[in-house]
Order: C-alpha cells, then structure tokens, then sequence
C-alpha cells in the first residue's frame, strides 16, 4: 500500500489497530490515539484518519465519545446489517445456509452451556422461560424466547462464538422470518414449550448430553419446516 | 438503527442494496457511477465516497486504483477482515479457539459429506493421496490445509465458509507449531492416520461417520494446543 494514499488510510488505520493489539498496546475498550498523533505516525493527513475513525465506528469497531475521543468498543454485538444483506443476496445465500449456521452455534453453546452454566444464569434462564409460557402477547413471548437462548450463548462463555452469533443476528433479520408462528402451524400447538422445555431441564441440570439432543432437535425442527 | 437510515452513506448503501435486489447490478459489476448516485439520491460526493469505503472494508466491493469500485466476484472472506479483529480484541485464549475450531470443522465434515460433488471427490482423493505419500513435512502441511479447505467448500454454506476462512487469522495468532510438534512426536504417518476415516467417510457420504472421524481429528490436534 502506498504510504500517505489517503484513500486507503482506513487499511492503514485497521492494520495499525491489528498490530498494537498483536503487540498487546491496545485492547478493547481502550481509546485510540488523538487524530493528530495517529496521523503523524502514519504520515497522513488528519483528516483522513477522521475519517477512517468514522468508517471503523459505522462498521462497528470503533465508537466516538464526543469530546472524549475515540474508542475501540467493548461489545461487537452491532454489525451494520444492509451490506450483509448485499452480500448473501450476491452469493445466493439461503435461508437454509443461515439457519444451518444457527444450528451449528446453538447446539454447539447448548453443550458448553450445560458444562459452565452459574447458578446466578440458571436463575435467569429459568425466569426467561417461565416468562416465555406465560400469559402474555405473542409480542413478548418472542422477546423471551430471544433472551432465553442469549442466555445460553452467554453461559457457553466463549468470547470467539458469542461473536460469530452476534454476526448472525442481522443475517436473521433480513430474511426477517417469524420462526416461532411457522413452527407452530406446521406442527401442533405446544411444540415451542416441548422443545424448550426439554432444552431448559437438561442445561440447568447440567446433562451435557441432553443439552446438546434437545438443542439439535430444536433447530432441526426449525430447518424441516424452512426447507419445505 | 433508526438514526443510521437518515444518514447519507447509508442511502447509499440502500441504494445498492435495492440495485442488487433488483438483479441491475451483480457479482463482478462495477457500481453505479458518483455522477448516478449523486443524481439519483441527492447526496454530495463525500456520502458517496465514505459509503464505498464502508462496503470496501466489509468484503462487499473492491476499489481499483484510477479505475472505480467493483462489486466483488467471491464472497469467501467477506465478513472475516472486521470479524477477526473483533475476535483479535475478544479476551480469548487456546481453548476458546479450539472449542470454535472444533465446532465449526465437525459441521464441515458433516455438511461436506452430504454435498460432497463427484468432481470435488476427485479432487479431494487427488490431494489425499499426495498427502500421505510425501515425506516432506512442509509439503504434508500445505495438502492438508488443502484437504480442510477443499471439504470447506464442499459444506456450500457461505457462512460456514466464512467462519472457516476467519479462523486463519485467529490460528496464526496463538497456533504457531502444533503441526511442528505432532509430526516430531508422532511421525509423519499421523498425516494418514488423522484423515484417513475422515476422507473415506465423506467419499462414501456418511455424514455421522464424517462427523465422528473429525472429532478423532480433533481431539489430536487438541493433545497439541498448548
């Protein structure tokens, strides 16, 4: 890459960032340099690395503190969503490729899950679920059910898997899907509350084996009735 | 969300999106001229710019030097680059990768079992063969990063691609030499040994066989990641 291209100083921008993290110079959540120091490191000019700033903090490496200067995030849990959309439409993406990922990762946190779950994220898995059955809008219930498997994902505690479910979630929502509605006019009523349930037992009994069937029988259903 | 939609990079992202959509642009395509867009959306030329920088640094197009911004051909490693240095910053350590690498190549093997092509057979008995009959270390190193990527491929789920291909960054940083080690400690042969049921099995589509004989795999390179 040419040195002071200011076009590509987002390239230079992100190897920087790669490096120092190598190095162990910068970590998440750490600010970056002032605009003026990283531009004279890298010998371009101010408003390049501004704007190479922004670019990172719109992709959702980088978030701006107005008046305190510029981060590096402490979650990567916001992934721009439309040039995802792009891409899964330029490489004839399915539905069925995205959700075959989500199978992959569910049962995969499921089983971890079962293994590292806390008292404290039992408490929480439970309530979710309770919540999830109870007398409340269709609405609601989803958003526990949603809660209810981010539970697990973090209960799996691991950092490199909650980030590739995180980068799935947009991915989700453009073939924007009601998941649960489907499910259940295929099936029959209570298969939702079967399907957790038995998903729900066996991670807060800590039967990693039952973690992972449930889960897997889960996500198969899901998968069976979007092939069709 | 709602304050992204108003900003103007973002119209152009849309813009492109709806283009794509409507089948106008495609893989390989140069996008839309800055003189079109800033028509067309009403935006200055700044909007324009950032908003192909964007698309550039996430996979999505490709800036030519003097010769404009093209949509990509491949999509194999679109959302590794931005994804790496999100897991880079993650506090993470050896065994969180390999529970990550563990899951993703077992779905591989499993998938690539079921899809496998007869032409991708061919290519992946080619590639085994020479692996297990080479005595170059260097050489067994490259067919077998080989043979993982060609059963990659054969899983056709871009996404899953796509992990897979993100995993190489994370694997320089903290895997050095478990190959070095595991060869010095069990031989060359352990190249046959660990592919052997995995390459039979996907050859004769068994996805349960596949999955376990991966499993196998990995829980040798797994006495190896220190």
């Amino acid at each position: 890459m040419l040195k002071g291209d200011s076009n590509k100083t987002y390239y230079q921008v992100m190897e920087y960032l790669t490096n120092e993290i190598r190095m162990k110079h910068l970590k998440k959540g750490d600010k970056m340099p002032t605009e003026r120091e990283l531009a004279e490191y890298l010998g371009v000019s101010r408003a390049a690395i501004r704007e190479s700033y922004k670019i990172l903090s719109i992709v959702g490496l980088l978030r701006n503190a107005p008046s305190q200067g510029t981060f590096i995030k402490d979650e990567f849990d916001e992934w721009l969503g439309e040039p995802m959309s792009i891409v899964l439409k330029l490489s004839d993406t399915s539905m069925r490729d995205v959700l075959e990922f989500r199978r992959m990762i569910e049962v995969e946190v499921a089983t971890l899950a079962a293994e590292k779950i806390t008292d404290q994220e039992i408490e929480l898995l439970t309530d979710a679920y309770n919540k999830m059955f109870s007398d409340i809008s269709e609405i609601e219930k989803a958003e526990y059910d949603k809660k209810f498997h981010g539970i697990i994902v973090k209960a799996a505690r691991n950092q490199i898997i909650l980030n590739a479910y995180n980068a799935m979630s947009p991915m989700l929502r453009i073939f924007t899907m009601d998941i649960r509605t489907v499910v259940v006019e295929n099936e029959y009523e209570g298969i939702l509350e079967k399907l957790h349930r038995d998903i729900y037992e066996a991670i807060a009994s800590k039967n990693v084996v039952k973690a992972r069937t449930s889960m897997q029988k889960h996500m198969d259903t899901i998968l069976k009735n979007y092939e069709s | 969300m709602e304050n992204i939609k108003k900003q103007a990079y973002y119209k152009v992202i849309e813009y492109i999106s709806e283009e794509v959509e409507k089948g106008a642009i495609s893989k390989g395509d140069r996008v839309p001229s800055e003189r079109d867009m800033i028509e067309i959306l009403g935006i200055g030329r700044n909007s324009i710019r950032e908003a192909l920088k964007i698309l550039d640094i996430l996979g999505v197009v490709e800036r030519r030097q003097g010769d404009g911004t093209y949509i990509k051909e491949s999509f194999d490693k679109w959302f590794s680059k931005p994804m790496s240095v999100a897991i880079m910053l993650s506090e993470t350590n050896k065994k969180e990768i390999f529970e990550f690498r563990n899951m993703i190549e077992v779905e591989i093997a499993s998938l690539a079992a079921e899809r496998i092509t007869d032409e991708e057979i061919n290519e992946l008995t080619e590639c085994y063969d020479e692996m297990i009959k080479i005595e170059d270390q260097e050489v067994i190193t490259e067919y077998d990063l080989k043979f993982h990527s060609i059963l990659a491929k054969a899983s056709k789920n871009i996404i899953i691609i796509n992990s897979y291909n993100a995993m190489d960054y994370m694997l320089d940083l903290f895997i050095y030499d478990v190959r070095v080690e595991a060869f010095n400690n069990e031989g060359l042969e352990l190249a046959a040994r660990v592919h052997d049921d995995l390459y039979k099995a996907v050859v004769r589509r068994d996805t349960v066989a596949a999955a376990e004989a991966m499993k196998e795999h990995m829980k040798v390179v797994r006495k190896y990641y220190h």
